[in-house]
């Protein structure tokens, strides 16, 4: 019984794979296929690539807000940046992530105080970025049982977001 | 219809269950027996706790005859998938220690785990083991992102699947783990490989293969028959192999 159902299921729908594009990831298909794109680096400046269509410019005190009922937070992992490990709190609105607050600023930087104030408005739109790309899960390099919790699928699950 | 999520920490990491199903369908109960299938492997196929089956097999206190199923399962397999990849995979590259089959078994796993859950009745099944998903879906397709290797923030692509599997191996999480083997020295040249395909097992001894080859991973992975693969390299370009892209 181990593979049959999923071998069944395979035949009659096919694998549909559809590779989209977000952010850093150059979304030309003349320039995608067998070569590299020609993207900036993933960890590089992220200032210059565009924000979610829909959010505000970045708020760096986002935390005044008025909550609307229904509204709810979560606390959020400690997200790694590279300025940093950041702790993030999510508003969720409906189940969706409406508003990402930065609780803790990353005072164990290698970079200066300044640099950090500029990243975390920038943190700010890449979370909301992989919301809005809203995904259901997270694949990345295996993480260990206590660096779960500092995975954005951990977010993601306490948050238990779903379509 | 009913969605449940579930984590389980089994097999050194965390394993997060999502799960669609009519309601009379029971869910916690094919949730438990393929929670239950998780940590039965783990006992069996652990090396990090002494006398596990998998270690007296390795010890050679196991005569063929008595080896498990299972076990005799993931040597035929790992063996398969060691000349599927022209020796880039394999789990004796140390022989002065154990063969680890982790990179395989855990795939394995979890995608018995997601066949438990769709035989059961579900819907939707999406099972997600410490970053490597089993996805199976009767309508729509599950949305997965690819983490950004250098930013745990960020995804830089998704990926939809309606049936099938994604394995990212990188070194971002745990370190220098994948070793290259011609030079046996840490791989390099790469910060994570995804692979796409049927078989969670199968994608992440594929993903592994790749990262262990560095910036040589497309030569083997172009030749790797219904797998397709997304590789960020150490200066975060980025390159797509064998996978149907959309804007």
């Amino acid at each position: 019984m181990k593979r049959a159902v999923p071998a069944i299921a395979l035949s009659a729908a096919g694998l549909t794979w559809l590779l989209h594009a977000q952010g850093v990831i150059d979304t030309n298909p003349a320039t995608r296929g067998s070569t590299p794109a020609a993207a900036p680096p993933a960890g590089g400046d992220t200032s210059t690539t565009a924000s979610p269509p829909t959010s505000e410019p970045s708020q760096t005190t986002p935390t005044t807000k008025p909550a609307p009922s229904g509204n709810r937070t979560v606390d959020g992992p400690v997200v790694q940046t590279r300025f940093g490990p950041v702790e993030v709190e999510l508003v969720l609105v409906g189940g969706r992530i409406a508003d990402v607050k930065a609780l803790e600023y990353p005072n164990e930087a290698r970079r200066s105080q300044f640099i950090s104030e500029q990243a975390l408005p920038v943190l700010h739109d890449e979370v909301l970025q992989a919301q809005s790309a809203n995904i259901d899960t997270v694949s990345g390099a295996t993480y260990t049982s206590d660096a779960y919790g500092q995975s954005l699928q951990a977010a993601l699950d306490k948050a238990g977001i779903t379509q | 219809m009913t969605a449940v999520r579930r984590v389980e920490h089994v097999m050194g990491t965390a394993v997060s269950f999502l799960v669609h199903a009519d309601a009379d369908v029971d869910v916690d109960v094919a949730m438990d027996e393929a929670v239950a299938w998780l940590h039965e492997v783990d006992d069996r196929f652990t090396t990090y706790r002494s006398g596990s089956e998998w270690l007296r097999y390795c010890a050679g206190q196991l005569a063929p005859g008595e080896l498990h199923a299972d076990i005799r399962h993931v040597l035929e397999r790992t063996d398969q998938l060691t000349r599927a990849t022209q020796g880039a995979f394999r789990i004796d590259a140390d022989p002065n220690r154990c063969a680890d089959p982790a990179a395989y078994v855990k795939g394995w796993a979890v995608q018995r785990a997601a066949d438990i859950l769709v035989a059961a009745g579900a819907r939707g099944v999406c099972v997600n083991g410490g970053g490597d998903i089993a996805a199976w879906r009767i309508h729509g397709a599950w949305r997965i992102g690819i983490q950004d290797p250098f930013d745990a923030s960020r995804v830089v692509a998704v990926v939809e699947v309606d049936c099938g599997a994604v394995a990212t191996s990188g070194s971002y999480e745990r370190g220098d783990h994948v070793f290259d083997p011609r030079t046996g020295a840490a791989a390099r040249g790469l910060a994570s490989v995804t692979v796409v395909g049927p078989d969670l097992g199968t994608a992440d001894a594929y993903a592994t293969a790749a990262f262990a080859l560095g910036r040589d991973a497309p030569d083997l992975l172009r030749t790797l028959d219904g797998y397709g693969a997304f590789l960020v390299d150490d200066a975060g370009a980025t390159e797509t192999i064998g996978l149907p892209t959309a804007a």
